[in-house]
């Protein structure tokens, strides 16, 4: 599942003319390295950063997840969520500002459409 | 490691002395060298600190074995200079584990701030754990809370030494980090020097030695294969960044926990 979500935000990345990483490791203020699944890269430097989470999504998640963009200051960013949210994980993306997509195999053209509405927007 | 250079301070906090029956006392006395006259007890450790406001009132804190508590009380209350005499002893107590029961809390400082401690094998114990659940991100987040620690540690320490804001010479620099070096030793942090402080292009190199993280990680687990001290670093570029008026990340070039005879840490600008 993770492949296919990486592989359409990698089309829609490519499609707007950004350079495309997989898997890409960014070193945070602390040393610390971090991975994110697909990066959009312009010009030598990561524009956007997507990362998808299988299976349910909670609060721990969350907070590993923003802890790895407060360290790396990516400001652009979109989570991919492949499964359940929990309701205190939903309280905690809003708190944190996340811009989250839901993917479903199911409708993998309504999540491309939702990706490219939302990149308009950010 | 620790031990070599240094003894590690593990009174008044705890005498530990399995198997034996262990009292503490405490004294307030108006002549300390009178006391030590008149008392032929030995005492396993002690510490004598200025009592209250009052000048030339001491108190006198100890710790014994309990077969020698009655003596050491009857040659105390015999003496003139001894305004009070007490003795603690609790379960553990009488079993060799000699909890300091008299003094709470322990502070720092002209305004008597509380120090907080940490038992630095049992909080890197919980990191890892922690890191079971946040993955590195545990680590990013050790590092952003030193950091913002050492931000306000710097504002006590200019306070406490009445530097003030914005003035980065030299001196300034040299007498913090001399006075921060301190404070991380006192409450066992590390052993820090400055290594390469240059003021003109803002570059600073600071050595530890026996950092916690480092010693307690290489104790626990044996060699690491990166350095370790997230809280520490993020901790001196806090402390750092404060001072200076500038945004400052560390770099942990050495690491004892890596298996080099110290750590390195250098400051960069962001």
């Amino acid at each position: 599942m993770k492949n296919l979500v990486v592989d359409l935000v990698a089309q829609e990345l490519l499609k707007r003319g950004l350079s495309v990483e997989r898997s890409k490791s960014i070193s945070g203020v602390s040393g610390v390295e971090h991975v994110f699944d697909v990066v959009g890269v312009k010009d030598g430097e990561v524009v956007l950063a997507v990362d998808c989470l299988e299976g349910l999504a909670d609060q721990t998640s969350i907070v590993s997840l923003w802890l790895k963009l407060f360290d790396t200051e990516i400001s652009k960013y979109v989570l991919v969520v492949a499964g359940e949210i929990s309701s205190e994980a939903e309280r905690m993306i809003e708190e944190f500002e996340i811009k989250v997509l839901s993917f479903s195999a199911d409708d993998v053209d309504g999540f491309s459409r939702s990706f490219e509405e939302l990149l308009e927007v950010l | 490691m620790a031990g070599q250079e240094y003894k590690p301070f593990v009174f008044p906090l705890i005498h530990p002395l399995p198997g034996r029956c262990l009292a503490e006392c405490l004294f307030l006395v108006n002549d300390v060298n009178a006391f030590w006259r008149g008392i032929t007890v030995k005492p396993l450790s002690c510490t004598i600190t200025p009592h209250g406001d009052q000048e030339g009132l001491y108190a006198i804190q100890m710790f014994i074995l309990c077969e020698d508590l009655e003596k050491i009380m009857d040659e105390a209350r015999s003496l003139a200079c001894v305004l009070k005499a007490e003795a603690k002893s609790s379960p553990h107590m009488k079993v060799g584990w000699g909890v300091d029961l008299f003094f709470f809390p322990l502070t720092i400082g002209r305004d008597g701030m509380r120090l907080f401690g940490l038992v630095g094998p049992f909080f890197i114990e919980g990191v890892e754990e922690l890191k079971g659940m946040l993955g590195t991100a545990t680590e990013a987040f050790l590092y952003h809370l030193g950091f913002s620690y050492g931000v306000k540690l710097a504002e006590g320490m200019m306070k406490m030494l009445g530097l003030k804001e914005g003035v980065v010479d030299r001196e300034t620099v040299m007498t913090l980090a001399r006075f921060f070096s301190d404070y991380a030793r006192v409450v066992g942090c590390a052993v820090i020097e400055p290594y390469d402080l240059d003021v003109n292009s803002m570059s600073f190199t600071f050595k530890m030695k026996d950092c916690w993280e480092a010693v307690t990680h290489l104790k626990l687990y044996g060699r690491a294969e990166s350095p370790v001290c997230y809280f520490t670093k993020g901790n001196i570029a806090g402390v750092a960044s404060r001072v200076c008026g500038l945004k400052f990340r560390a770099v942990e070039e050495k690491c004892q926990a890596t298996g080099d005879p110290y750590c390195l840490v250098r400051l960069e600008l962001k």
